[in-house]
């Protein structure tokens, strides 16, 4: 049992993470949701709806241990069979799509149980006729001392971090090996090698760069967002929701920094024959596992929207607006009367576009070509 | 300074808009010079769409109270009376006109000048009796709530109701250490609110 089996295991600690998340997120939404259909705050207390969020926690933990059973016992297998059918690129490749299979189970099961118990608290809500006959918003038109997300000249600091990483490379260049491991299979064998170019040293500058526009465009997207003003008490979630931002868009720096810096300083360390790529593998493992425990935390500690900042607030038992009609499957927003793009989801943590505007289309497009550019782009520069 | 509107309510949207931030003027919550957000993030924040807020945005600036200025927004004017004496003829004129028409119309209902004059001193007298808070403090107001601070004002009545109900939330300061103190004190800004 080698680095690649730490990683497995690693890979294991991942979804149990995001199984724990997934479970937890009927409790962090706003009081004004339930599975994403929009109720009273005060039927937050009736017992059918609290009986749904405790089975579907209960049935997301199911999920998540069988889950993570089924995945350990895959790599027990696998670590008592004999090294030479792990080197076989068929094996190697049903491995690759079962860890990937085995991290996606948690979210599309969360999905699916969303669904069911989205259409129980719909039947409720008709049954007990909560409706409103009015839709109210709120919005700032003087903001003064609202805290908000930190400014985006904090991306700044990418800067040190892709300089610092270029000049190891420019440094190490001289002494790196001919040719370099590229790719490395699940038995630590390297199944792809380089030759030693200048392109090959460039290439995690260049993923550090890509991840940089990554991070910053989530970062203007949190900037840019809708500020969900509940009408019912707008000071104060106002207030929760500029916290809410505030700590959202520090946590995305954090984490950005952490790993451009993470992935790109290692992997140029082991193109430079310094660090193994499964060594590399293992450090930007521990790293994934480090953010994803911080965002459980931010999550239990914020809730969506800052909804666990003022959760001690009184109820109220009316409904002011009511926006179901918009949200196709309970996460797809659709809104051609809303001039926002971007806007808070509505099951689960962070934010999501509006679909009915062509700017959202375009930026998912610009994405996909954006990372389709990168990946050719890489290709071309190290020759493979 | 927060607006609050209601999309289902019979007054147009960009009345709606409009009536608060002249409340907000009226009360000093927004000051000469103070900048109003962008077009695009009020409508973004209100859920409406681009055209409503342009309209809002447009009126107010040609009732002359607030002033635009290309890419970089629309500001809050200096009050018309300050700035010329064209301007403050102008602004008469237009008091003395709804003022006839308002007038016009409490006849044609039947009632007497006192009554008229009685109730316009009044509401005149409401309307600068409250303090506001002009000044670089400045707290987080709510528009268009009625004086219970229960239920949206949607009619043209919005000035007369807003001054007594400006209390709601008088003493709650916006610095950001009271927004991490909200856990520790729910008996802050909402409950006031639904009193």
């Amino acid at each position: 049992m080698g680095g690649p089996f730490y990683l497995m295991g690693l890979v294991v600690v991942l979804v149990a993470l995001t199984g724990a998340l997934c479970a937890l997120t009927p409790w962090l939404m706003r009081k004004q949701e339930c599975f994403a259909v929009t109720v009273p705050e005060s039927a937050q207390r009736d017992a059918r709806l609290v009986s749904f969020k405790h089975r579907y926690t209960a049935a997301m933990a199911v999920v998540t241990v069988v889950d993570i059973a089924v995945m350990a016992g895959a790599i027990a297998a696998a670590g008592s069979s004999p090294m030479q059918s792990l080197s076989d690129p068929r094996v190697a490749s049903v491995f690759a799509w079962g860890a990937v299979a085995g991290c996606l189970a948690p979210a599309v099961a969360s999905f699916c149980l969303m669904l069911h118990y989205r259409s129980c608290v719909q039947a409720i809500k008709r049954e007990e006729g909560w409706s409103s006959q009015r839709a109210e918003a709120a919005a700032f038109v003087f903001e003064g001392d609202v805290p908000g997300p930190v400014s985006l000249a904090w991306n700044l600091l990418y800067v040190p971090v892709i300089c610092a990483t270029a000049a190891i490379g420019v440094v190490g260049y001289p002494s790196m090996p001919d040719p370099v491991p590229m790719h490395v299979g699940f038995a630590g064998n390297v199944t792809d090698y380089a030759s030693k170019s200048p392109g090959v040293v460039a290439f995690p500058v260049l993923v550090q760069v890509f991840l940089f526009v990554c991070f910053v465009f989530c970062h203007w997207q949190i900037m840019r967002s809708k500020r969900p003003i509940d009408p019912a008490r707008p000071a104060t979630s106002a207030l929760a929701y500029g916290v809410f931002a505030r700590a959202q868009s520090v946590f995305l720096l954090v984490v950005g920094l952490l790993m451009s810096a993470g992935i790109g300083a290692t992997f140029m360390m082991s193109s430079l024959g310094w660090l193994s790529l499964g060594q590399a593998a293992l450090v930007v493992g521990v790293l994934v596992l480090l953010v994803l425990v911080g965002a459980v935390g931010m999550a239990v500690v914020y809730g969506q929207s800052g909804a666990r900042v003022m959760r001690r607030l009184e109820e109220s038992g009316e409904l002011r607006a009511d926006d179901d009609e918009h949200w196709k499957l309970g996460i797809l927003y659709w809104n051609p009367d809303d001039a926002s793009v971007f806007l808070l989801g509505r099951f689960g943590i962070g934010w999501t576009v509006n679909l009915a505007r062509p700017a959202a289309w375009a930026m998912l497009v610009g994405f996909v070509v954006l990372t389709e550019a990168f990946v050719l782009g890489v290709y071309a520069l190290v020759g493979l | 300074m927060i607006i609050r509107i209601d999309k289902m309510a019979e007054s147009p949207i960009y009345l709606q808009i409009r009536d608060q931030i002249i409340v907000a003027i009226a009360q000093g919550s927004l000051l000469p010079g103070d900048g109003l957000p962008s077009v695009r993030s009020l409508a973004a924040d209100l859920g409406v769409n681009l055209h409503t807020v342009n309209k809002a945005y447009a009126v107010l600036r040609d009732e002359g109270y607030v002033i635009m200025r290309g890419r970089s927004g629309a500001f809050v004017a200096e009050p018309l009376r300050e700035v010329s004496p064209d301007r403050a003829v102008q602004a008469r004129e237009q008091l003395a006109e709804r003022l006839l028409h308002l007038a016009q119309e409490h006849k044609a209902a039947g009632g007497s000048v006192d009554d008229f004059v009685a109730e316009a001193r009044r509401q005149a007298e409401a309307v600068y009796a409250d303090p506001g808070v002009a000044g670089a403090r400045r707290d987080i107001g709510v528009l268009g709530l009625d004086p219970q601070g229960e239920r949206l004002v949607c009619d043209d009545a919005v000035v007369r109701a807003q001054a007594p109900g400006r209390a709601a939330f008088a003493g709650e300061s916006s610095t950001p250490n009271s927004a991490c103190a909200i856990p520790a004190s729910p008996s802050g800004a909402a409950p006031k609110l639904r009193q």
